[in-house]
């Protein structure tokens, strides 16, 4: 049962972008069409399940000093790794996603935990736990993504669902801001309801 | 001191781990990826020499031999102050003379802007065939990046040897934007200003690019 | 007259918080007050420049050694490197700097602009001078974001909100519309 809940808090309660405000960047800058979300998300899963994993695996091996440099230094390797892959793999989205993959590495939610868990949790619940905070991350992507698609372009995942009627500025930068903004706005919403439920 | 070279050390055993198994991966990728980029190149070199109803215009055993170049060294062959041309240039023969495919770039809204495009050669000049954006990554999405779109990058071709003696402009610097796009093709202008609304730069860098290959063309005429 | 355009177009157009999506974090983070948001930006600029020029050079040494690959890894250990160094020689010979910048350093490890211009300089393969004007540009853009957010961001304290609008949200929306406001330096320049 714990097991379970390591894996679903990062689709909600501790959900990085919106709960935690983590990981703003590529949240906001890849997000133009629902795709790219997607396979930004999943790369970014896929380096901090990874990451988890080793830096968690070797946490008892690693002098408190030089952690920082230390964690680091496997999040980037894995970040080439993922960005090496893509290259020969999805040369699309590779290219679409662009300077966006190395900048994994400063991704703040990655770091954020490798320091806060995996330095102090056994293996396996940290694999849950990057893997759940991954995929959560992947939903606030696609869904930000999916917003901005469906009112900028009227497709979604490229499909078209209507023409002649599109938001033009939701795909441009202020777009993005103004999604994410009014998104963050419901989520408080939400969190402050239930809260007011569980006190009465 | 001790303390400081048991971290040292440490840190160093770290990193020459994470080196070793990023030279494996590389190792592993490096040829997927080479093969990755020469299939993109190629893509574009097929599409622009392909006719409206998607038949080439020369024939697959010509097309056959452009694949060996593909994989030649990208130099800068030719810069003018506002574009350049790169190796290598594809020569072809057709039933309407000779094909140039070529590559250029010019420097875009956030980098640059390249460009496959066919020309074909005629009495009086070199005609626009087809044309290709390769590379809009830099521009800005919604606005720049639209130049993706293939419906957009019909607006510069096809364009007779006759409307490219003074090359090739965007609608809105030639002050022609009442022209409708065919009109606008006779002279060669490209119409862009009502498919990408705000967005001047881009359509002006693939201009640019293919006034440089026009200029290139024009050098290896004489 | 290359590297003006460099430097403006970092500076305004292509402005890293608003328009490309660099830095948001820290954005985010430190706006709250005007004399925080000078602070981090400076530190954020003096960084960026310095950080540009080392890795400049890294990448020198990795595209002739032929293993671009190493690119990301070297730059972000490189720059982590330099960002503690830089920490350590201000507490030394100045603490009063280091009052003034030294809680911003280790922030500005994490922060994507650094990383990302250096990668952005490998890429578009400028020149040292043009990179210096690059990353010039970068960090004073910066800076500009965040005074502007930090003034309004002040202001914005002294009105009530609906409560689920509180602290973020509302922060993201005024970003949006100074956003829009930056798209405007789109026709800025003429080539």
């Amino acid at each position: 049962m714990s097991r379970m809940k390591e894996f679903t808090k990062g689709f909600f309660k501790e959900n990085a972008t919106y709960v935690q405000v983590l990981g703003m960047c590529p949240t906001l800058a890849v997000t133009t069409s629902a795709i790219n979300g997607f396979g930004m998300g999943l790369a970014a899963t896929a380096v901090l399940t990874l990451s988890n994993i080793v830096i968690s695996s070797i946490r008892k091996g690693v002098p408190a000093k030089i952690r920082i440099p230390i964690f680091i230094t496997v999040i980037a390797t894995f970040v080439t790794i993922v960005d090496l892959l893509m290259h020969a793999f999805t040369y699309s989205l590779w290219k679409a996603l662009g300077i966006f993959i190395p900048l994994i590495v400063v991704n703040c939610i990655i770091m954020g935990r490798a320091e806060a868990y995996a330095s102090k949790n056994d293996v396996l619940n940290s694999m849950l736990d990057g893997l759940g905070v991954g995929l959560g991350f992947t939903a606030s992507l696609v869904l930000l993504g999916s917003i901005r698609e469906i009112l900028g372009n009227g497709t979604i995942f490229g499909v078209r669902l209507w023409s002649g009627f599109n938001v033009f500025a939701m795909i441009l930068p202020p777009g993005a801001y103004m999604t994410l903004g009014l998104l963050a706005a419901l989520f408080t919403a939400i969190g402050l309801k239930r809260k007011r439920g569980e006190q009465k | 001191m001790k303390e400081y070279i048991k971290t040292g050390l440490i840190l160093m055993i770290y990193c020459a781990v994470a080196g070793l198994a990023l030279g494996l991966v590389y190792q592993i990728t490096k040829d997927r990826i080479a093969l990755t980029e020469v299939q993109e190149k190629l893509g574009a070199v097929e599409q622009v020499l392909k006719d409206e109803s998607g038949n080439y215009i020369v024939s697959l055993d010509q097309l056959r031999s452009a694949v060996a170049k593909v994989d030649q060294k990208v130099e800068v062959i030719f810069e003018n102050e506002k574009g350049k041309v790169f190796s290598p240039v594809y020569e072809f023969d057709s039933e309407f003379g000779k094909v140039y495919v070529l590559t250029g770039s010019s420097l875009g809204y956030g980098g640059p802007v390249t460009v496959v495009a066919c020309f074909i050669k005629k009495p009086e000049g070199f005609s626009l065939f087809s044309l290709k954006v390769t590379d809009f990554s830099q521009e800005t999405p919604g606005l720049g990046a639209k130049i993706g779109d293939p419906e957009v990058q019909k607006r510069f071709y096809p364009m007779e040897a006759s409307a490219l003696k003074n090359g090739v402009r965007v609608d809105k610097d030639a002050n022609l934007t009442q022209l409708s796009a065919q009109e606008a093709k006779e002279q060669g202008v490209a119409k862009v200003s009502d498919v990408m609304t705000g967005a001047t730069i881009t359509p002006r860098a693939v201009a640019n690019a293919l006034n440089a290959m026009l200029d290139y063309l024009s050098g290896v005429k004489r | 007259m290359r590297v003006f355009l460099i430097l403006f177009s970092a500076l305004l157009i292509n402005n890293y918080v608003f328009i490309r999506f660099l830095g948001i974090c820290p954005f985010l983070g430190v706006s709250k007050k005007l004399d925080t948001a000078v602070g981090m930006g400076f530190a954020a600029t003096f960084v960026l420049v310095m950080s540009s020029v080392i890795t400049w050079f890294v990448n020198l040494l990795l595209v002739a050694a032929g293993l671009e690959f190493l690119r990301t890894v070297s730059f972000i250990l490189v720059i982590a490197t330099f960002v503690q160094f830089v920490e350590f020689v201000i507490k030394k010979n100045s603490p009063a700097l280091y009052e003034a910048l030294g809680i911003y350093l280790p922030l500005i490890t994490t922060n994507c602009i650094i990383l990302g211009v250096a990668i952005l300089n490998a890429q578009a393969k400028y020149s040292l001078l043009e990179a210096i004007f690059h990353a010039l540009g970068a960090g004073l853009g910066f800076l500009l974001a965040l005074v502007i957010f930090a003034g309004i961001r002040e202001r914005l304290e002294l009105y009530e909100l609906p409560k689920s609008f509180e602290g973020l949200p509302i922060a993201l929306i005024l970003a949006s519309i100074i956003s829009m406001a930056f798209m405007g330096f789109q026709g800025l320049i003429k080539l």
